[in-house]
């Protein structure tokens, strides 16, 4: 199971290059790599049935007791079956589709990518492990959707479709942490193992409910179903795999993968029903009033994920059709995508309005749409036939009318959706439609998925153990044996399963009429700007004002505190230390005066120093006129100089002398170049400027006190100088520091100036060039 | 000397800090410069104040006899003023730059590189030269 993900993942990382060699091609090499690994997991299928596991855990994160731990169990093998089968066959479908799509590298890396993290999502037996995966879909999936980059409503569908399961993610790594504190465990193996949680505790609620949330914005319930219709902006390829049979399915995994910790919970049952049901009504509604053959199939897609979580909500009785119906949607609607990429492809369209009479423009396409539409509006022998009769049979035992009610209205809409498709074959002929050659792949591919989905109610029986497999995963039992059987003699499913197909075909017939009362209500459309009818209320339009706000928001608190005014920013620092540093110092304990013992120290000379310095540096702060706050500077800096000398650091009164000098040379050179003392502020500014800055200074200077009741370790400095000598033979300690024990910080000292000294002489340099240019 | 020491730390704070608030960008110049020898003064005493004791090792022995001043503040501030020096001269080779550019000395005015999708207002009002892009080519002329 590694090494597949490992060849996958490999295949991703050299698809660029593959793509430049062999370019269309290369989907041959990518669908037999698919081929080869459903070859391997199909070879599974027998001892898995049986009720074995594989494992394979590589160690990873060992520390916070998380590992990359896989597990094929039956659940996690139907879908491995279903990702490197369906994969397969779009692999093929992409090398007629795109051709040499001048993108072709980055679908591929992208495709081959979600390939690798969809099977790891099934695989993973590490919680960790899942969301890592789980999040990769979404960005596999972003990439997809945006893929004809060109158009403005593919960039926004992407960033929607991301934005909507990344919440959902967030959620759900929340999620999958609570139940990991509540179990101690992150492997989900171990996990099941502990059996249903205990449902009074707030932890397990919490957890149900956050990973509700990221299955419902995966797999797009309401009220987040809006993301999955606007998807189709991708190339169908991704539309039929990512969007269809796999990746919307993954919330499905999740809750089918958690349902024995979670379905003793008092609130699976009634909010999974809910849900479900809820998805699967809104879903079939909207379905029908579509013109685009995409964006129908889409809605239906929803209404049947709807279906799947409501049977996961039906416990140990759904379980079965959950099964049948996840393996047969599959099958079908990948194959109902595949066919209407086929239609787009030959004729240019792809909305029910502009095609009509296919089946005199090109017969052979109209006989792979037939096969398709079949298969997928559930005549017998389909698999979509046995599932539904499953469907049917545990909702009536149920005997909960409201549930056979919205089972019963929830296929009524897929199964018309099935039969729209059918209707470009009929009607009148629309002017100028024409098709051209279909490169082989084309129809190929949804022959077969179309075949396998129409003979599946057949093989149904032999597939029996799987189904047995996938339900003890599900319900976290022994193995349960099932029988499958393709025909139940004339029962009151089989009634009931005719009679939606019939009432779905009249509804088909009568699209046109449906079509406008949807034009009416405004559902046939994506959102325009200035949204009207049932737009309005759209939780669509409520995603739209979401992110606009955010957006404000950002924008207004950049605008606050990046308002540009140096004033304003300093003065926030200042404030900001005058609290949190200032409190500090105030729960200081002091050396009071008198425990100092200084005041012996201090003669008439230093008193003098200190008092020009005071005064100096007032009057700098006080000068009207540019040389008096340079003398004043001057008269401060070599007192300071003294200072240093008389408390024992002459090399310090050297450089300061030094540096000063320089300064007052600089600055009276430079001010007559730069502008003139001016008072900008008012008084009020200016007072309110000083009492900030007097705080300021008593805080600085209650500091300075405060740092006397505290000494570091004098270690290094008792190091330095014993060492000084007898290490580096100087006699002068701090030089030795500067240039021996601490050479490196004094290197690179010396690149700041070097680098200070090369800005001034960059900034300078472009003064003389203009002048001589303007000259 | 402690508590004159702690004043002065303060005042040179405390007056660095007025300027910096000011509008006229020659007095953040002159901030800065108090800037600098506050922080100093504040890492000086910090270690405790010995008089008249440098860290030299006498000719006659292999180590500073006791009590000394201590050496590593020392060097930490020594570093500290030569690079507060190399600070300083680039700032005013930046502010002649930018008056020159700009022909304004009033802070309030140098908003606009800061702010959310504006068009400096300044853009236009250059006296000597026109104001170039700070990126620009600087192709000259």
């Amino acid at each position: 199971m590694l090494i597949g993900l490992l060849v996958l993942s490999v295949l991703a990382v050299i698809a660029p290059l593959g793509v430049r060699l062999l370019r269309r091609r290369f989907g041959y090499l990518a669908a037999l790599v698919s081929l080869v690994l459903l070859v391997w997991y199909a070879s599974l299928l027998p001892s898995i049935s049986r009720g074995d596991e594989r494992r394979e855990v590589l160690s990873w994160l060992p520390t916070l007791g998380s590992a990359v731990a896989l597990r094929l169990d039956g659940l996690a093998l139907l879908f491995a079956l279903l990702i490197t089968g369906i994969g397969t066959l779009v692999a093929l479908y992409t090398v007629g589709y795109l051709e040499d799509h001048p993108r072709l590298a980055r679908f591929w890396v992208s495709l081959l990518l979600f390939q690798t993290a969809m099977l790891g999502i099934v695989l993973a037996d590490d919680m960790i492990v899942l969301f890592v995966f789980w999040e990769l879909t979404s960005v596999a999936s972003f990439f997809l959707i945006g893929f004809a980059e060109e158009r403005a409503r593919a960039r926004m569908s992407a960033q929607q479709a991301f934005l909507v399961t990344a919440v959902g993610g967030l959620g759900l790594l929340v999620g999958l942490l609570l139940l990991a504190k509540q179990t101690g465990s992150f492997r989900l193996s171990e996990i099941l193992a502990q059996g249903p949680l205990p449902a009074g505790e707030i932890l397990v609620t919490s957890a149900f409910i956050l990973v509700l949330l990221g299955a419902a914005t995966k797999s797009a319930q309401v009220p987040f179903h809006f993301w999955l219709p606007n998807a189709m902006e991708a190339p169908t390829p991704v539309s039929a795999y990512l969007h269809s049979a796999t990746m919307v399915k993954a919330g499905v995994y999740l809750l089918a993968r958690l349902s024995p910790v979670f379905s003793a919970h008092p609130w699976w049952e009634p909010s999974l029903v809910a849900l479900g049901g809820l998805t699967a009504l809104a879903g079939a509604l909207l379905t029908v009033p579509q013109r685009d053959l995409k964006r129908l199939l889409a809605y239906s897609t929803v209404s049947a994920l709807g279906l799947l979580i409501l049977l996961l909500g039906l416990g140990e009785r759904g379980a079965k059709a959950f099964t049948l119906f996840v393996l047969a949607h599959a099958l079908y609607k990948g194959a109902a995508f595949l066919v209407a990429g086929a239609i787009e492809h030959a004729t240019g369209q792809r909305t029910l309005d502009t095609l009509g009479d296919l089946r005199r423009v090109t017969p052979l396409l109209a006989s792979t749409v037939a096969i398709v539409v079949l298969a997928a509006a559930g005549l017998p022998p389909s698999a979509g036939f046995v599932a539904k009769e499953t469907i049917l049979g545990v909702t009536l035992q149920q005997r909960l009318p409201p549930v056979v009610l919205l089972t019963s209205l929830a296929l009524i809409g897929q199964t018309a959706a099935a039969w729209l498709v059918l209707r470009p074959l009929f009607g009148r002929r629309p002017a100028h439609l024409h098709a051209h050659e279909l490169h082989w792949t084309l129809l190929a591919c949804p022959i077969l998925l179309g075949t396998t989905a129409l003979v599946g109610g057949i093989v149904a029986p032999a597939f029996a153990p799987l189904v047995s497999a996938v339900t003890a995963s599900v319900l976290g039992t022994t193995l349960p044996m099932y029988e499958l059987a393709f025909w139940h003699g004339v029962t009151v499913e089989l009634g009931v399963s005719m009679l939606i197909i019939v009432t779905a075909a009249a509804l088909a017939v009568a699209w046109p009429r449906l079509i406008r009362l949807g034009d009416r209500l405004a559902l046939t459309e994506p959102l325009a700007d200035r949204p009207r009818g049932l737009g309005r209320i759209g939780f669509e339009r409520l995603y739209h004002t979401g992110v606009a706000g955010i957006v404000r928001l950002g924008t207004q608190q950049t605008r606050l505190l990046q308002n540009g005014y140096l004033r304003i920013y300093i003065t926030t620092i200042v404030v900001t230390a005058l609290l949190l540093v200032g409190a500090t110092v105030l729960r200081t304990p002091y050396l009071w005066p008198s425990s100092l013992p200084s005041w012996s120290l201090v003669d008439v000379v230093d008193i003098l120093l200190v008092l020009i310095i005071l005064v100096s540096s007032l009057a700098a702060v006080r000068a009207t006129e540019r040389l008096a706050a340079i003398a004043a500077l001057g008269a401060l800096g070599f007192c300071l100089a003294l200072l240093y000398a008389r408390f024992g650091a002459p090399d310090l009164a050297i450089t300061q002398v030094l540096v000063d000098t320089l300064t007052v040379v600089l600055l009276v050179f430079a001010f007559y170049r730069l502008p003139r003392y001016a008072r900008l502020s008012s008084t009020r500014a200016r007072f309110r400027d000083a009492v900030l800055a007097a705080a300021f200074g008593a805080m600085m200077a209650a500091f300075a006190l405060a740092t006397q009741a505290f000494r570091y370790s004098e270690r290094i400095s008792a190091y330095f100088a014993e060492q000084a000598y007898p290490l580096a033979h100087g006699r002068n300690v701090v030089n030795v520091i500067l240039v021996d024990f601490r050479a490196l910080d004094t290197l690179g000292e010396i690149t700041v100036l070097a680098l200070a000294a090369l800005g001034v002489a960059a900034l300078l340099a472009r003064r003389s060039r203009r002048r001589e240019g303007s000259a | 000397m402690e508590i004159l020491f702690a004043l002065m730390v303060g005042t040179l704070y405390g007056c660095a800090l007025y300027l910096l608030l000011r509008r006229s960008i020659v007095k953040l110049l002159i901030g800065l410069i108090l800037l600098g020898n506050g922080t100093n003064l504040l890492i000086f005493s910090g270690s405790g104040l010995v008089r008249g004791r440098p860290p030299l090792v006498p000719v006659d022995a292999t180590s500073v006899p006791a009590p000394y001043a201590d050496p590593l503040p020392q060097a930490l501030i020594l570093t500290a003023i030569v690079i507060s020096f190399g600070v300083l001269v680039y700032a005013v080779a930046l502010i002649y730059r930018t008056y020159r550019a700009l022909a304004t000395d009033d802070l309030d005015n140098l908003t606009s590189t800061d702010r959310l999708g504006e068009v400096p207002a300044t853009a236009h009002v250059a006296v000597e030269v026109p104001l170039q892009p700070i990126h620009g080519s600087g192709k000259g002329g």
